[in-house]
């Protein structure tokens, strides 16, 4: 009964908007579905529509006419709906979170020399000649390059936090990177000894390259973390004001809650 | 005891309790302009600086304003009294009041940002010390300024300017919220999360007004009460419509929120001069203080000085305007300049005296305390870090959630 309830909510949603959203906000729509609850009820659809709408940045008018579309196929005939997209799954694909593109931010002069982190050095290389004698007698052994740990839930959520906040200054401020770029360095530079040097590289790393999944987590514990993000916030607030940078954080802790790895460890943990 | 003696002591206990329910319209105006995470912190600082209040003025402000006087500067005894006449017994219940009023003042300014401990700490002092010592040269038989022949009927300046004067000192020691000021100098709107409430407010602070004004007759056989009622409320409805007047022909939009303020600058304004204006420069007066209101918020906003509330905007220049106007606008000498300066003298007096006092309480009270919650706090909102309370739990995380989430 219960599964029976979830394909025709499936298909009602599709049928509402597969015309109004593209092939990932579709699926991520979907995908939501297993978290909140839905039903023909006018609350839970707008609940519904809006908790969408965050995750997929659409706007506020759009958001309108999907509650009046998903109303109507919510009250639809089974047999008008379009067949269940995951009806061949037993369980729900696994979804990346939707992202705006990404905006070209404007370089940015790097962090004071103390906050520079010298390099690993680099990974043992055979030498030929003793390869050549090793092989004679011997296999060489070669180290293997170190192994990155796996993050830490505490490590994700941040990394999802970040991800989506930026995503949002990218959508819905994108004018004011450059400036936020310079408030979050301002900041870190200011941070001095209350947080780790490298870890503020780091922060300003990842933020200035806005570079793929792994860039985004930072390998710190959930105190540095925290800090960081306060951090974070204070630049927010410098560059939108308190109400904008409220409103970018509350988001980005909704996005992150989603993660699978929230449910280890809650965002609200970081503030 | 006469019968005048008895209506006496009724009307003044009756205007007590109105004085007392102003408390709760501050309390809605300062929650109402605040924002949802420190509804608590707010209502917190307006309900116990009047129960903090209470106890400094009764066990020492009551004696520094109207004990013996030495020398017209401060009083010397009446410290706590526990021996009273029906009279005076009202009569210090009322000033209980007043002095509460002064030091609530502060509490709407420092919103979001102050320490509930340290704010607790500095209305003593403001209430036990810095109002009452002011209010014994005003308001004293002997006081210094009442001598040359100072006017403040209900306390523009006494209560209003010096609660604003500490205001500033506070405001300007604890600094603006995160990110209220831009880099380029502009005021971002931090929008107060109930507007109704900020009205209800309004509406409460009138009503109390009332009581505040029209208490403070010598008695009710001298037949001015009516006259100081009318003046009280034509000076508050003035003010409104000056700052609405000036609002449209500026072409900003008439805020509601900024109405309810310029009606209360209004009201601060007609506080001097209530008894002693014709109902005529009551309206001017209000008017003006309106309009003032409305100049004074922008020039704290271009001055980078962060008032939550736009206290010291209401208060401090509607007490200024006030207690001019009571020279300027006296019935039967109008425009005197002797007694216009006699009235610059005593606004020239609070300030000195008040906001350099209150700036040395505050910075000592930031030494042994901590005068600024922590920018974590500011952010997480006042409400849970100060008092592990939500004013809002079915719409914002439950307190036993934060507590896991450390």
């Amino acid at each position: 009964m219960r599964q029976d309830a979830a394909r025709l909510h499936r298909r009602a949603v599709v049928a509402a908007f597969q015309t109004h959203l593209t092939a990932e906000q579709l699926a991520q729509a979907l995908q939501q579905l297993s978290v909140c609850r839905l039903s023909p009820s006018i609350a839970d659809i707008i609940a519904y529509v809006d908790q969408v709408a965050r995750l997929t940045f659409l706007e506020n008018s759009l958001c309108k006419r999907l509650y009046g579309e998903l109303f109507r196929t919510l009250g639809q005939a089974e047999s008008t709906l379009p067949p269940d997209p995951w009806q061949d799954r037993t369980v729900a694909p696994a979804v990346s979170p939707v992202l705006p593109p990404a905006v070209p931010v404007p370089a940015a002069p790097p962090l004071p020399p103390a906050a520079v982190i010298r390099p690993a050095a680099p990974a043992m290389a055979v030498v030929p000649a003793l390869a050549q004698e090793a092989a004679a007698s011997e296999p060489v052994v070669v180290p293997s390059a170190p192994v990155t740990p796996p993050a830490t839930p505490a490590q994700a959520v941040f990394a999802a936090l970040l991800k989506h906040a930026q995503g949002q200054m990218g959508q819905s401020y994108p004018a004011r990177q450059a400036e936020l770029q310079a408030d979050i360095r301002s900041h870190l530079v200011r941070a001095g000894k209350k947080l780790p040097a490298e870890s503020c590289q780091q922060f300003w790393q990842v933020w200035e390259q806005a570079g793929g999944p792994a860039a985004w987590i930072i390998p710190a514990d959930a105190a540095v973390l925290s800090g960081l993000l306060h951090l974070f916030y204070q630049a927010l607030c410098d560059t939108l004001g308190p109400v904008n940078a409220d409103q970018v954080l509350t988001r980005a802790v909704q996005a992150a809650g989603q993660i699978p790895e929230a449910a280890a460890f809650s965002p609200g943990r970081l503030l | 005891m006469s019968v005048h003696d008895l209506i006496n002591i009724v009307w003044v206990s009756a205007c007590t309790i109105l004085v007392f329910f102003m408390q709760a319209g501050f309390a809605m105006v300062e929650c109402g302009s605040s924002r949802a995470k420190n509804a608590v912190n707010v209502i917190m600082k307006n309900y116990t600086d009047m129960c903090i209040g209470a106890f400094a003025f009764w066990l020492l402000g009551y004696g520094l304003m109207f004990g013996s006087s030495a020398g017209g500067w401060l009083g010397l005894d009446h410290f706590a009294l526990s021996e009273f006449t029906p009279q005076s017994a009202v009569a210090v219940c009322y000033q209980i009041m007043f002095a509460s009023t002064a030091a609530t003042i502060i509490s709407g300014a420092v919103a979001e940002r102050m320490h509930y401990n340290a704010y607790l700490a500095g209305s003593a002092l403001v209430t036990g010390l810095i109002y009452p010592v002011y209010g014994h040269w005003a308001w004293h038989a002997d006081g210094w300024l009442r001598q040359l022949g100072f006017i403040d009927f209900a306390g523009s300046t006494v209560v209003h300017s010096i609660g604003a004067w500490c205001a500033l000192a506070a405001v300007l020691l604890l600094g603006p919220r995160l990110g209220r000021f831009g880099k380029q100098g502009e005021t971002r709107d931090i929008p107060g999360h109930n507007l109704p409430m900020l009205a209800l407010g309004g509406f409460i602070l009138w009503m109390g007004w009332f009581g505040f004004n029209g208490g403070s007759v010598s008695g009710v056989e001298s037949a001015n009460i009516g006259l100081v009622l009318i003046n009280t409320h034509l000076g508050g409805a003035a003010g409104a419509l000056g700052a609405m007047l000036l609002m449209a022909v500026t072409r900003r939009p008439i805020l509601m929120s900024a109405t309810v303020n310029a009606s209360l600058a209004g009201l601060v304004s007609i506080t001097a001069g209530a008894a002693t204006m014709t109902p005529a420069l009551a309206s001017l007066t209000g008017l003006v203080g309106g309009m003032l209101f409305l100049f004074g918020s922008d020039l704290l906003h271009r001055l980078r000085v962060d008032d939550t509330v736009d206290a010291i905007a209401v208060h401090g220049l509607g007490g200024v305007w006030g207690t001019l106007a009571a020279g300027l606008f006296f019935a039967g000498d109008l425009f005197n300049p002797a007694r216009v300066g006699i009235q610059l003298l005593g606004i020239v007096a609070a300030l000195l005296w008040a906001l350099p006092l209150a700036g040395l309480c505050y910075v000592l009270i930031d030494k042994f305390i901590g005068l600024r919650a922590s920018t974590l706090h500011e952010q997480r909102g006042l409400d849970y870090t100060e008092h592990s309370e939500l004013g809002y739990p079915e719409f914002q995380e439950s307190p036993a959630q934060l507590k896991m989430e450390g």
